[in-house]
């Protein structure tokens, strides 16, 4: 109740109070001292004078931590009891300096806390009764000069108690909320982890097929190959042993050799043109920020995910030729555009047209996708960043991926906007900040 | 008089795979391709009945199951196939119920795999002919049986 247990304030105010004290007794105790000195007080003057020299070398002190903060804040006290007992012992102007001692309470318990607060003041109560009073004091101006102090020791303890109780609730509150923000950044980073994850899957069943097809343009062609160059051989040989020479059958085997050439040398490029998509979309160095050019990763992206769905959709690009470079990372920004690619091809029911435009808007670029497909209802349109937000069955879709997207796309201080009629498609507008570096960038508006 | 090749015909939208298909079996088969669906109906009503239709899944227009349920429709003797670089579940028991396939393939075909299943889906087709060609046969002789004991069974 008297706030005597020791609380769990949070201690790296206690300097800051020690401070505090400092700089609001320090000129006090100066005017104090000199106008002792020039009115007729010179000892108390003295004594004033002396105690204040311990003020500046607290204040420093209460820059340290531990026993240095005890010791800085021992001495704010020493040198307030000091001035107010002399006060008391000599009564200063007219007697009313005496007054000043009141206010030894409250700066105990703001300097030393709760506990010591109460030993501080009781102990000035004690000096009390040591040292004698101003001369003009009599007993009865005593006892209710110690009441006086006992009451406003009591005020001050209720009061530090209040602060004290209010900032350790603060002080929980505020690490209650790291702790949850902390929490918060982990799972957004585990979400979008597994999106990339499942994004990736998804990506690897698409370019598996188109592999196993370019493939096969190598794979199927070797055989018939062999079967001619053996042909070509055994003729060859029957040439040497004196057979004539079949000119039309072996034109016709050369013919067949070169066709089924160009076919592994076709086989051959597109299986190469994969993987440099594949490395175009994500690097390894793929968190790195570093200047971009979104054309080239839009066509990566593209080629590596249209394929599956190269018989139902038309697309049309439609890129501008100057686009400055955008700072951010190559990776999360394809995994924006695969995301918003694969809604738009699984959105759409037949066949369709999806326009894929990038537009040069001085210090911005603009990255516009927009499909004929069925749209977005109204009432759905605000919720589909939410995370675990899906309209598509279950396993087809994690529900994160505008999620993702969108804090993505905050990440590069850029912005994502959906315009949606229901049957007249889906338009997706990404607004980026262009520049190479982060700041570069001018009037961009800070994102908070 | 040499045996007459069996007439395989393969539809796949990449020429690639047509050219690759043709060099390697038109040693053993007579090979017919097309580079879509429609393409392939055409060839086959000009053409007539084929041995096998084997046939890509993804292609531009009709699908590889659409064409040869279609196939199956009009000329249910032919043996069908699909050859095909995705795997996808629902493609797989499409080409079972409704196309009804010998085989479905797998691309990068393995060339002996492959020349294997031809023969044998353009065995399975000569059965069914020799099955037909002997079952009419077969009721021929009934109905010649028929004809001269029904006719004595009148005169009794």
């Amino acid at each position: 109740m008297l706030g005597l247990a020791p609380s769990a304030a949070p201690r790296e105010e206690h300097g800051q109070d020690i401070r505090l004290a400092c700089a609001i007794g320090l000129p006090f105790a100066i005017s104090f001292s000199v106008f002792n000195l020039t009115h007729g007080f010179p000892e108390l003057g003295i004594i004033e004078g002396l105690a204040l020299l311990l003020l500046p070398p607290a204040y420093y002190l209460s820059h340290l931590s531990g026993r240095m903060l005890l010791l800085a804040e021992t001495m704010v006290m020493l040198c307030v009891i000091t001035i107010f007992l002399a006060l008391f012992h000599y009564g200063g102007i007219h007697n009313t300096g005496i007054y000043w001692v009141f206010s030894l309470p409250l700066t105990a318990f703001y300097v030393t806390g709760q506990c010591r607060g109460w030993l501080w003041s009781l102990a000035l109560i004690i000096m009390t009764r040591v040292i004698p009073p101003t001369p003009d004091f009599t007993a009865t101006h005593l006892s209710h000069f110690q009441f006086a102090i006992l009451y406003y020791t009591a005020i001050s303890a209720s009061f530090n108690l209040l602060r004290t109780k209010s900032t350790v609730k603060l002080h929980n509150l505020a690490s209650e909320l790291a702790a949850a923000l902390r929490e918060l950044k982990e799972t957004q980073a585990q979400i979008a982890q597994s999106e990339k994850m499942a994004a990736i899957g998804q990506l690897v069943a698409g370019v598996a097929h188109e592999v196993n097809n370019t493939t096969n343009f190598i794979t199927g062609a070797l055989p018939p190959m062999e079967k001619r160059l053996a042909d070509l051989a055994a003729l060859l040989k029957n040439t040497c042993t004196g057979r004539q020479f079949d000119e039309q059958h072996v034109a016709k085997l050369l013919r067949s050799i070169d066709v089924l050439l160009g076919n592994i040398r076709e086989g051959a490029r597109r299986s190469c043109k994969i993987v440099t998509d594949l490395k175009n979309f994500s690097r390894p160095d793929d968190d790195q920020q570093r200047p971009l050019d979104i054309n080239q990763g839009l066509l990566s992206t593209l080629s590596l995910v249209t394929p599956e769905y190269k018989y139902q959709m038309e697309i049309i690009r439609d890129f501008a030729p100057d686009l400055p470079r955008v700072y951010g990372s190559q990776g999360q920004i394809n995994q924006v555009f695969m995301n918003l690619l694969i809604n738009a091809f699984q959105a759409q029911t037949g066949k369709g047209r999806l326009l894929v435009r990038t537009l040069n808007r001085g210090n911005k670029i603009h990255i516009i996708l927009k499909d004929d497909g069925p749209g977005i209802p109204k009432e759905i349109q605000g919720r589909i960043f939410e995370p675990f937000f899906t309209t598509k069955e279950v396993g087809k879709g994690t529900g994160l991926g505008l999620s993702v997207s969108y804090g993505i796309i905050r990440k590069h201080r850029g912005e994502i906007l959906v315009r949606s009629e229901p049957g007249q498609g889906t338009e997706f507008e990404i607004i980026l900040p262009a520049g190479r570096e982060p700041g570069e960038t001018k009037g961009r508006e800070d994102v908070a | 008089m040499t045996p007459q090749k069996a007439k395989v015909l393969y539809v796949d939208d990449e020429e690639i795979n047509l050219i690759n298909f043709r060099e390697t079996m038109c040693d053993e088969f007579d090979i017919f391709t097309a580079a879509t669906g429609e393409e392939a109906l055409n060839l086959l009503a000009r053409e007539g009945e084929m041995s096998l239709v084997a046939s890509d899944q993804r292609m531009p227009g009709m699908s590889g199951v659409e064409l040869l349920t279609r196939v199956k429709e009009n000329w249910p003797d032919t043996t069908r196939m699909i050859i095909s670089a995705y795997t996808e579940i629902n493609e797989l028991m499409e080409a079972i119920n409704q196309a009804e396939v010998f085989r479905y393939f797998v691309k990068p075909w393995e060339e002996s795999e492959l020349r294997l299943a031809i023969r044998n889906a353009v065995a399975t087709y000569d059965l069914g002919q020799e099955i037909r060609i002997i079952v009419e046969h077969g009721r021929k002789q009934m109905a010649e049986r028929t004809r001269i004991f029904g006719g004595s069974n009148e005169n009794e």
